[in-house]
């Protein structure tokens, strides 16, 4: 049954083998280097892949920052029968914050395949066949033929430079002074031949290990509700370090360029403040109050991406960018602290305090839209008009709508002024329960 | 779950394979932690599929949830779309 459903699968996947195979030997044509080449295909696939990781990382950003506005939706239309309402509710709050849905599961599960062939490829030009030792009579004369190594080389187009060379050589890719085909546990003559296997080994390792915890550093709020999840992805690269011992040396030039490129997307996505991710903005919010320097440096990469995906504008992102983001890195997170230190002082539960704040970026982008630096008061304004337009029913939401405009307008009166504040408390809605209470301690 | 939804309804459908795939998925779970969700649905995909292998068992589950992942693209729907109801599930979710 199994081998029912992997062939078709294979045979939809061949003419792609195929050409990632050709690409790859156009490459070796033009530089005759294995593991060159292999790092020139993986960057190209992979460059070819971003558009569609940086599209979709900004989705998933804006969602998440209407994260908390959605949970309080899911809990008031609680039960099957609100739930056409609760869709045209969830759809009202996606057009008023101009967020257009996350681009969904099925694009980052196709980008599966594009590794699986990526892989597969580079993979395949070390496959060789071992034809055993056998004897052969030649003029009634027993010949015995030592067993031999014979090179297949898959996906790699035949009349080719490369198939040519690693049929020559019995599959062994040549290159730097080491045998690319072969693994560090292979066997290796003499301890000092294998040292560039194990650096290779160390290398992918490491990378991984690095992106892994780069992403939690920014994240720290996630690595905390989930220790176990923070444990396991702590743990995951020294498992894929086993599998890494026993591969060719080649594949593990191709795992350390991907995570070399992933390490990059990430760290670039981060630094334009593109993926701040709410829990970063949360940890310059919690942090805010004590340490200095590095919160500061949160708080102003966080900024413009609240900025940008919060309000789903791309032009109040750009000025949240240019203007309030950077050039007050300081006053913001000073204003932050400030005002969320009213905040709690109002003695709004963790749930109100993240509402308001994922309210305010269409506020947000409306004074954008009137004047830039708009005041915060007339912001505040247009938040709770936003907001009672939402729920014209019932009178526990004119209660929310009450406290969220209580609270915005102490925000206003708290906030420096600067449309830095403003995009500050865009922030909020980010913000862990847990780490507002240490905020909160802090502020006492 | 079981006991409550009935007295001699057991759960019998979530076998060895139900549950493999269940637990594949909570470590999928787990290990995706601190990234934001690109799920356009509620449940996400993932928890969807969860409770469908846990509703329907490995086979249906599954269809299921690859008919939602297909759904759960750019150009479909969005919102909350829940597990059709099954059999009693096994695990309380």
């Amino acid at each position: 049954m199994l081998a029912s459903l992997t062939t078709p699968i294979g045979k939809i996947f061949q003419p792609l083998l195929d050409f990632v195979g050709s690409v790859l030997a156009f490459f070796y044509s033009v530089i005759p280097n294995y593991p060159v080449d292999v790092a020139l295909l993986t960057i190209v696939i992979m460059l070819a892949l971003t558009p569609l990781t940086v599209k979709s990382t900004k989705n998933m950003a804006a969602m998440q920052a209407l994260g908390p506005e959605m949970k309080k939706l899911q809990a008031k239309y609680k039960g099957a029968e609100n739930r056409a309402q609760m869709n045209e509710e969830m759809m009202k709050l996606y057009k008023e914050h101009n967020v257009n849905p996350a681009s969904g599961c099925l694009p980052m599960l196709l980008q599966m395949p594009a590794f699986f062939v990526l892989y597969s490829v580079i993979r395949g030009i070390t496959n060789t066949v071992t034809i055993p030792a056998h004897t052969v009579t030649v003029a009634g004369f027993k010949k015995s033929i030592p067993p031999q190594v014979k090179a297949i080389p898959r996906y790699i187009p035949n009349p080719s430079k490369m198939r040519t060379d690693i049929v020559a050589a019995h599959g062994q890719l040549n290159s730097f002074g080491m045998n690319f085909a072969q693994k560090l546990l292979s066997h290796h003559s003499s301890i000092w031949i294998a040292i560039p296997y194990l650096l290779l080994v160390a290398g992918a390792v490491g990378l991984q290990y690095l992106q892994m915890s780069r992403l939690n550093a920014r994240n720290p709020q996630a690595s905390q509700a989930n220790p176990q999840a923070a444990m396991l992805q702590k743990y995951m690269p020294l498992i894929f370090g086993f599998i890494y011992l026993n591969v060719a040396a080649i594949l593990n030039v191709y795992f350390i360029i991907s995570s070399a490129i992933r390490i990059l997307t990430q760290e670039i996505l981060f630094r334009k403040g593109l993926v701040a991710g709410p829990p970063a903005a949360a940890t310059a919010g919690a942090v805010g109050g004590g340490k200095k320097g590095p919160a500061v440096d949160r708080t102003e990469r966080a900024l413009p991406k609240a900025g940008a995906t919060g309000s789903g504008s791309a032009k109040a992102g750009g000025s949240a960018k240019t203007g309030a983001g950077t050039a007050k890195p300081g006053g913001a997170a000073k204003a932050g602290t400030a005002k969320t230190g009213g905040s709690v002082k109002a003695g709004e539960t963790a749930a109100a305090g993240e509402t308001n704040g994922s309210r305010r970026p269409a506020a947000g982008s409306k004074g954008t839209a009137g004047g830039k630096s708009g005041s915060p008061t007339k912001a505040t304004g247009s938040t709770n008009g936003s907001n009672s337009r939402r729920n014209p029913a019932g009178g526990q939401n004119g209660s929310a709508a009450g406290r969220n405009g209580a609270k915005s307008s102490s925000n206003g009166s708290n906030g420096s002024g600067d449309a830095a504040a403003d995009d500050e408390s865009v922030n909020q809605p980010k913000e862990h329960p847990r780490s507002k209470a240490k905020r909160e301690r802090k502020a006492r | 779950m079981a006991v409550e939804a009935g007295g001699d309804r057991e759960c019998t459908h979530q076998r060895g394979l139900a549950r493999w795939m269940i637990a594949a998925i909570h470590s999928y779970q787990v290990l995706r932690s601190g990234r934001p969700t690109g799920c356009r649905y509620l449940p996400t995909c993932s928890e969807y599929a969860v409770l469908a292998i846990d509703r329907h068992g490995a086979v249906r589950g599954a269809s299921l949830a690859a008919r939602r992942l297909v759904r759960c693209n750019p150009w479909g729907g969005h919102g909350v779309d829940p597990v059709p109801e099954g059999k009693v599930p096994c695990s309380p979710h």
